[in-house]
């Protein structure tokens, strides 16, 4: 089914700008046919407003055709834009040369800098990331290699290089002066948190944007809004955190509640989860899923989260019974008794819920542990495992004692190529008869 | 007269005789000369003597060959195995003695007579003797797995090809090649897993290994995936392989082992299950199947559970109470009990190892020349 977000894409859009922005909108458009005109438009106009990529501006005005949307035509933008670009790169590179000259290592890392953020609104990301690079020798001060390090990440980010973004966010936290400097710490700690999503880490990431200052405000609109850090921050914790991390580490944060201001709906999701209003919840979840689906760091874990969610919410929900009727928490959890029962079915094979199902009465009753029996199952197999290998040690050594080996040319085998490795070959043909 | 001789006390000479005779000997008396083979074998009383040991080496594994040339491996099990107990020396075997017997119980199928052998004693190789060929420890722990195959005693195989893999190797033979492959499926039988190769195994070992059996590792990797359909497809896919490799049977039991995995998991998750429930979850065709399954489930106490034919429902749980899952109080207790002889014996033998380290001229130069360069050192300072 196509994701219909809950509110309108120009108060979505309004949230971002530059590149990130751009690159929303472009996801959107391909993940939504009802939405596609609109986002389009909406990237063409802040790639004009915001950047001096050609190639960029060219591709949307096609995507546009292809939408049937003919009444723009192409204005002086593009042909301005190449007038200029060619005068400005000319200039830069001259400046650079000259600063290079004369040995100015400030007005190098400047230069540099310059010819980066000038590459970058062109929509050359890996040349603009090799400029941004260079800069690394020429910077002196703690400010000056944060600098560097906030625009590699931001075009790395961009690049969907988060390898790139982890190693230069843990080199601008080894900064001396970052400590002071909220807003750029912050913004470290969104950057993280993307790539750890990227790598499906998601409790991890929950923990960095659980950790990030609203000091951020909108400073890394580019890539992460203030929005985004609330929904990504408390949606992977809720995902991944059992119930006193959910407390301690998210309801109890001070910090991270001016964050969930801004997003009331997440907020009232964790309450209803935390205080076990099921019925709300998933209804409520069930809204801001079309939301999720059209974010473009979000959207390839929708499905995990939902997973994940959903399992955490069944498990909490059998804990204080003994025995459950399916029937009133199939209607609980918005769903029809055999699929519930598939559901916990899986709950217990992976051990998150300790009960075993009447499928007959339709009642989930809570196990009866036998600690006692279970500990002393346990201590016996790896006993076991521990004579195995014991058993097998002393083999080992006792051979090596005697200097007994299987070598690759003995007097009893004869030694041939075996898929290009030296091999040692014993009759087998006698050997098979047996089986 | 041979007979007669064989009373004297000059066994060593005696066996020199026999195995010239042997040379030129005729293939229709092959079973005469077994039984005197047999005869000289049941007068034997370790500790022999290493020539003795050398001929006697020589003269089974003659016999072993020409058993196998005439067809009559099953006539070498009873003095193969007279050889192993009377060679013995302080509950040791001498490994080609046992290699060749458990060699002839898996030619001749009889490895109910080769189970019983190792039921009785545990597999202690005499590796003290300089005529030990390691290949004779390898193929012994090989015969052994097989031979515990056979009587479908998976943990035990199990056992015996771990032990296959711990001889010391630079070289990746057909054999061990063989056993890995045994080792992938045995292993899902009895643990439903592939279980990783000790550590001292070698690196160049396990990562060689795992090249020459790629069907067996996806089969492997299916079977993880816990679904039979796709189980059966992978058999199927590389169903040529598994016969060419003599596995086939093997992986037919892999195949049931999952079905019986899958019922034991859903014992565990279900009190009642209906039978065309348990067909659907567990991949059976139908549920006449699952109730054929579970009947036999239950006949061999893997699980404990009660048919009810009329409502065509199964429920997973004995009348005595406890677990349907077969892990009673008492069955934990005989396993403590066995795995704690188990210590016992294993601590025999290291005290054995540790006994013989400390009397062994190497080590004791070893040490003593460590503490005359400590000395000398201390000396210099």
């Amino acid at each position: 089914m196509e994701p219909q977000p809950s509110s309108d894409l120009d108060t979505y859009a309004s949230r971002y700008y530059g590149r990130g922005k751009i690159l929303r909108l472009l996801h959107i458009a391909s993940h939504s046919v009802q939405l596609r005109k609109e986002a389009l438009l909406l990237a063409l106009d802040e790639t004009k407003a915001e950047t001096r990529d050609v190639q960029l501006y060219k591709r949307l005005l096609e995507k546009l055709k292809e939408t049937g949307q003919v009444s723009i035509l192409q204005d002086e933008w593009e042909t301005t834009v190449v007038r200029e670009d060619s005068k400005e790169v000319e200039r830069l590179e001259t400046e650079l040369q000259r600063y290079r000259h004369n040995m100015i290592k400030d007005s190098i890392r400047m230069a540099y800098g310059d010819l980066g953020d000038f590459q970058y609104s062109k929509g050359n990301l890996e040349e603009a990331l090799r400029n941004y690079l260079k800069m690394r020798d020429y910077c002196v001060s703690s400010q000056q290699i944060t600098d560097m390090c906030l625009k590699i990440i931001q075009c790395a980010i961009i690049l969907g290089n988060f390898s790139l973004v982890e190693s230069y966010v843990q080199k601008a936290e080894q900064t001396p002066e970052i400590a002071n400097d909220e807003k750029t710490q912050a913004k470290l700690q969104c950057a993280l948190g993307l790539a750890l999503l990227s790598k499906r880490k998601l409790k991890a990431a929950a923990e960095r944007f659980l950790q990030v200052s609203f000091a951020l405000q909108d400073s890394f609109n580019e890539m992460l809004a203030p929005e985004d850090v609330s929904t990504l921050g408390a949606i992977c914790a809720l995902a991944t955190f059992d119930r006193k991390e959910l407390k301690h580490k998210l309801l109890d944060n001070k910090a991270f509640k001016e964050f969930l201001e801004l997003t009331p709906n997440v907020r009232e999701l964790i309450n209803d989860f935390y205080f076990c209003r099921y019925g709300k919840f998933f209804e409520r979840l069930q809204r801001m899923e079309p939301d999720w689906r059209l974010d473009l760091y979000f959207y390839s874990l929708v499905d995990t989260v939902m997973e994940l969610i959903r399992d955490k919410a069944l498990a909490q929900y059998v804990m204080p019974y003994t025995c459950v009727y399916l029937d009133e928490m199939a209607k609980v959890f918005c769903t029809d008794v055999y699929h519930l029962q598939n559901e916990l079915a899986k709950l217990i094979t992976s051990h998150q819920i300790e009960a075993r199902i009447d499928s007959h009465r339709k009642i989930l009753y809570a196990k009866e542990l036998d600690v006692r029996n279970t500990s002393l199952w346990n201590t016996v197999s790896q006993g076991a495992q521990l004579i195995d290998q014991a058993e097998s040690m002393l083999l080992h050594i006792k051979m090596l004692k005697h200097r007994l080996s299987i070598r690759a040319l003995s007097a009893t085998e004869a030694s041939y190529d075996h898929s290009n490795c030296s091999t040692s070959r014993m009759d087998l043909g006698s050997l098979h008869h047996g089986e | 007269m041979l007979e007669q001789t064989l009373m004297d006390e000059d066994k060593d000479l005696l066996l020199a005789l026999l195995r010239g005779v042997s040379v030129n000997w005729h293939n229709e008396d092959f079973e005469v000369l077994l039984s005197y083979f047999h005869c000289l074998v049941q007068k034997l009383q370790g500790p022999l003597n290493p020539i003795v040991v050398e001929e006697l080496q020589s003269l089974g594994q003659y016999l072993s060959q020409k058993s196998i040339e005439q067809q009559k491996v099953l006539a070498t099990v009873l003095p193969f195995r007279s050889l192993c107990i009377q060679t013995a020396d302080a509950e040791e075997f001498y490994p080609r003695f046992l290699a060749i017997f458990l060699k002839s119980c898996v030619l001749s199928k009889s490895y109910s007579v080769g189970s019983r052998f190792m039921e009785h004693r545990k597999l202690i190789l005499k590796l003290e003797e300089n005529a030990v060929d390691p290949c004779d420890v390898l193929l012994t722990y090989y015969y052994a797995a097989v031979i515990q195959v056979g009587v479908k005693d998976y943990l035990k195989a199990l056992q015996c090809l771990k032990l296959v893999f711990s001889v010391p190797s630079n070289v990746v033979s057909d054999l061990a090649v063989d056993a890995y492959k045994k080792y992938v499926l045995v292993s899902l039988i009895a643990k439903g897993n592939v279980e990783p190769l000790a550590k001292f195994s070698g690196l160049f070992i396990q990562r060689q290994l795992k090249n020459y059996c790629p069907e067996y590792l996806a089969l492997a990797k299916e079977f993880a995936q816990r679904d039979a359909t796709q189980l059966r497809q992978v058999m199927e896919n590389y169903k040529l392989v598994f016969i060419n490799d003599l596995h086939w049977g093997l992986v037919k039991e892999t195949f049931k082992a999952l079905l019986r995995s899958n019922i034991k998991n859903l014992t565990r998750t279900f009190l009642t299950l209906s039978l065309e429930d348990i067909a659907t979850k567990a991949s059976l065709t139908d549920s006449k199947e699952a109730e054929r399954m579970l009947r036999s489930m239950v006949y061999q106490q893997e699980i404990s559970a009660v048919i009810d034919q009329r409502a065509q429902m199964v429920r997973f749980e004995s009348k005595n109470g406890f677990k349907a899952s077969g892990k009673s109080n008492t069955k934990t207790a005989s396993a403590v009990f066995a795995e704690t002889n188990r210590c016992l014996d294993l601590y025999n033998q290291l005290f054995q190892f540790y006994q013989n380290l400390l009397t062994d001229p190497q080590y004791m130069f070893r040490e003593h020349s460590q503490d005359g360069e400590e000395m000398l050192d201390h000396s210099f300072c």
